[in-house]
């Protein structure tokens, strides 16, 4: 059932459908070896992250030794201890501490970011010393400032807050502690930099801020963890590329696969359509065809009615050749035997032969005007002049077999081609012809009557010949279908009438039985109504 | 006034001469040099050409149109080179003496208004906080005094605690002990310092060899010491009730000193000068905020 167009539409759509699974396919594996190497690219990437905040850190943690170390420091505690007041001196003293830790704080800067908080100076007593620095941003006595000889990083899990410690000593002895709050955000932003990817915390909790929390971190592989050393840190570091790309090339996917659909729908209609095309030529070729049968028909009909044509000229003539032959025998007897015949009975012979041999020319006229006509030729024509050629060409034939003629016509023009329509009328004349002459009846009727009804010219041929058989009337207009002897029809003349009407003059034409009174007497027979629509085609 | 009457002519006549030569604004301004006396103390003058008044004199000079000049003095000769006569302190008021050249026409080099100054010359409105303090050196067996609210508790505390000691002092300038009756209320020995040759940058080396067990220092000069010499000096007390420092004007400049005090006015509204004292002292803020308001 499939055309060869089908099978290459259907072959072009499973290629099709085969790139875009193909495509998917290697998209898919490419990603998964994109996402490979760029899983071992983040591993090394964290780890130079972890490396930077390392040497940062260390620097940090050398730079707050260093401050820590400052006489400005010590120098409080000096003259605390040589008994110094607060209003004498001392204050001079905490003044030079708090100078001191607000230039130092206030040039510590990475990038745009500040290293620190806030530095605070305690005693051993974790009172804070420093004046303008007192940000309380922890508990003070949670210190374990006996560790914090070396400068070391401490979390204040509590408060969330990064510290250095560092003790100040006099004469190798702890006397205050420095306290160095660290802007830890924004350094993990200056160094990081690509904080979406990165997360910094301790083993245990996060420290700069992040859409997961530690314990989806620790559990999602896409993360790499790695300790920052000598810091309580761990860097937590994933790719957003990978995510990105697999989300684009998830959507691709999803993209491409989608796209089969449409394809798909695309070749079903293309399937659909080429059907189509595939019934329409069919019925195209069928048209054809049947314009071709109809066209055969026509002629045998043409032959069919040449054939009647020449049936009736053969009445038409046999009746004035009788009459010539009888004027012409006549004569050569009187000749041969010495009759004597007048100048006028001569004459009136003569007249005889030569109106006799007038009509044969006027009879073959008619039929010549008839075969000559082209029946493709549409022109303008009234029914009466048609039906009075029909009648012409039909009298003698319903002469010889007795039918009386009976009309009743109302003008009325119409367009189309006249000859065609004398044809299909002629036939239904022939066939109300054949069927009366078939029966043995007194009298024989054939009625033509035309009327206009609104846009409509109604043409009904009666005759009174008992009707058409119940079982036969539907098939009337079938194509070879007869009740007469194969000599005499063909069974394509109510089948071409029907052609006729309906296709050529756009009509329609309807046989019944009827029943009429006629004279007083009631007849039966068929009754042809042919409708014709009154307007320009 | 003066109880001498001789000296009173003198003082009245030499006011005249001084006069008669009078360098008040219009003559600066003709001259186009204003002429700053000083000599190198604390960051007031640090001899380095730079110094809290020689940047406030500097910017007087610019705000009259007149080219600014350091004319280096003694702390002896320091008002006979803007007078021209030299003028010190006495138990029987101010004694003027030697005729020196006239050097300068103001005098700014942390000077303390005193009493006896006034007498001399004319101060500004006041342009620096100060006061005298006890200073000895680390080691020494005073002992910092326990502030109390009153200063003149806390004076008599300290001056109770040098009974007996060793006191570096320097007549004629804030570190007076005359000023402040020490001879009267105390038992201590002072150790006067030679004008001529002695700085005020001496003091504290001084005690730190042991040549007094404490000094008489000022305030300004305090913050200075503690920064200089961490851990081996201490703040034993106040010797004086709080004082104030101001500039220097010849009695004759009467235009000069208005339009001092005019300069200062701006530069104390404008914040200016407060950028100045930070600059130099600025731990000077915590012993008299309400000074720099």
């Amino acid at each position: 059932m499939f055309s060869n167009k089908n099978i290459y539409i259907i072959f072009g759509g499973i290629i099709l459908v085969s790139y875009i699974f193909a495509l998917i396919i290697i998209t898919t594996t490419d990603q998964k070896k994109i996402e490979s190497y760029e899983k071992k690219e983040i591993n090394s990437f964290v780890q130079s992250k972890a490396v930077t905040l390392e040497y940062f850190f260390n620097v940090l943690k050398k730079d707050v030794s260093n401050i820590s170390e400052n006489r400005i420091l010590s120098l409080y505690f000096l003259n605390k201890a040589l008994g110094m007041s607060m209003e004498y001196g001392l204050k001079v003293s905490i003044n030079k501490i708090d100078r001191f830790l607000d230039k130092f704080k206030n040039s510590q800067y990475i990038k745009n970011s500040r290293i620190f908080k806030d530095i605070i100076l305690i005693n051993k007593e974790k009172n804070i010393v420093s004046e303008n620095n007192r940000n309380n941003l922890i508990d003070l006595n949670s210190l374990n400032i006996e560790s914090a000889n070396e400068a070391s990083i401490y979390i204040d899990n509590k408060e969330n807050e990064v510290y250095i410690l560092k003790n100040i000593f006099i004469k190798e002895k702890i006397v205050g502690t420095l306290v160095c709050f660290i802007n830890i955000e924004g350094i993990f932003k200056e160094l990081v930099i690509e904080t979406e990817q990165f997360v910094l915390g301790s083993k245990s909790k996060l420290i700069t801020q992040s859409k997961q929390s530690i314990d989806l971190i620790l559990k999602d592989n896409k993360y790499k963890k790695i300790d920052i050393i000598d810091t309580p840190f761990v860097i937590f570091g994933k790719t957003s590329d990978i995510n990105e790309k697999s989300f684009f090339t998830k959507w691709l996917n999803i993209f491409l696969a989608f796209l089969a659909f449409p394809i798909l729908y695309i070749l079903y209609h293309l399937l659909l359509l080429n059907n189509k095309n595939i019934k329409l030529k069919e019925e195209i070729k069928n048209s054809l065809k049947e314009k071709q049968n109809e066209k055969i028909m026509l002629q045998q009909l043409r032959v069919a009615a040449i054939g009647e044509m020449i049936g009736n000229i053969a009445h038409q003539w046999r009746q004035p050749l009788s009459v010539i032959t009888t004027q012409a025998t006549g004569l050569k007897i009187s000749l041969e035997y010495g009759n004597e015949i007048s100048k006028d009975e001569l004459k009136k012979m003569m007249e005889k032969i030569n109106n006799q041999a007038q009509h044969l020319s006027k009879t073959i006229d008619d039929f010549r005007s008839f075969f000559q006509g082209n029946i493709n030729e549409l022109h303008e024509f009234d029914i009466r002049n048609t039906l009075d050629d029909v009648r012409k060409l039909t009298k003698d034939t319903f002469n010889n077999n007795f039918i009386e003629y009976h009309n009743n016509i109302e003008d009325c023009k119409i367009k189309g081609n006249e000859n065609i329509l004398i044809q299909a009328f002629i036939n239904i004349y022939n066939n109300a012809k054949d069927a009366l002459s078939e029966k043995t009846l007194i009298e024989k009727y054939f009625f033509v009557e035309s009327k206009v009804i609104d846009d409509e010219l109604i043409v009904i041929f009666k005759d009174n010949a008992n009707g058409i058989s119940k079982d036969i009337i539907e098939k009337v207009f079938e194509p070879y279908f007869t009740t007469k002897h194969e000599s005499v029809g063909t069974g394509i003349g109510l089948y071409m009438t029907n052609q006729i009407i309906t296709k050529h003059f756009k009509g329609s034409i309807e046989v019944e039985n009827e029943e009429f009174i006629f004279n007083n007497k009631k007849y039966t027979g068929a009754k042809f109504t042919i409708v014709l629509p009154i307007r320009e085609f | 006034m003066l109880k001498n009457p001789l000296f009173n002519i003198l003082f009245f006549i030499s006011i005249f001469i001084s006069s008669l030569f009078s360098n008040d604004l219009e003559e600066i301004k003709k001259r186009g040099e204003l002429r700053h006396l000083g000599f190198p103390y604390a960051n007031f003058i640090t001899g380095l050409g730079d110094g809290l008044d020689v940047e406030l004199i500097k910017g007087f000079a610019k705000y009259i149109n007149v080219e600014y000049k350091f004319v280096p003095s003694l702390v002896g000769d320091i008002f006979g080179n803007l007078t021209g006569q030299n003028a010190k302190n006495s138990e029987k008021g101010v004694v003027l003496y030697d005729n020196i050249p006239i050097k300068g026409d103001v005098i700014a080099a942390g000077l303390t208004i005193l009493d006896w100054r006034k007498e001399v010359v004319n101060f500004s409105r006041p342009t620096f906080p100060s006061g005298v303090w006890l200073v000895s050196r680390a080691n020494s067996s005073l002992v910092p005094i326990n502030p109390t609210s009153s200063i003149n508790n806390d004076i008599n505390l300290v001056k109770k605690s040098i009974s007996s000691k060793t006191v570096l002092a320097m007549e004629n300038t804030c570190l007076d002990p005359r000023l402040y009756k020490m001879k009267e209320t105390t038992t201590a020995q002072f150790k006067l310092l030679d004008k001529e040759s002695t700085k005020f940058i001496d003091l504290i080396p001084a005690i730190i060899n042991k040549y007094a067990d404490a000094t008489l220092l000022d305030v300004p000069d305090a913050l200075i010491a503690l920064e200089k010499w961490p851990g081996e000096i201490k703040i034993i007390g106040p010797i004086s009730q709080k004082q104030e420092m101001a500039v220097g004007f010849r009695k004759n400049s009467p235009q000069l000193l208005i339009e001092f005090n005019k300069y200062l006015k701006i530069i104390r509204e404008d914040g200016t000068y407060n950028n100045l004292v930070k600059k130099y002292y600025p731990d000077i803020f915590h012993f008299s905020a309400d000074f720099f308001k």
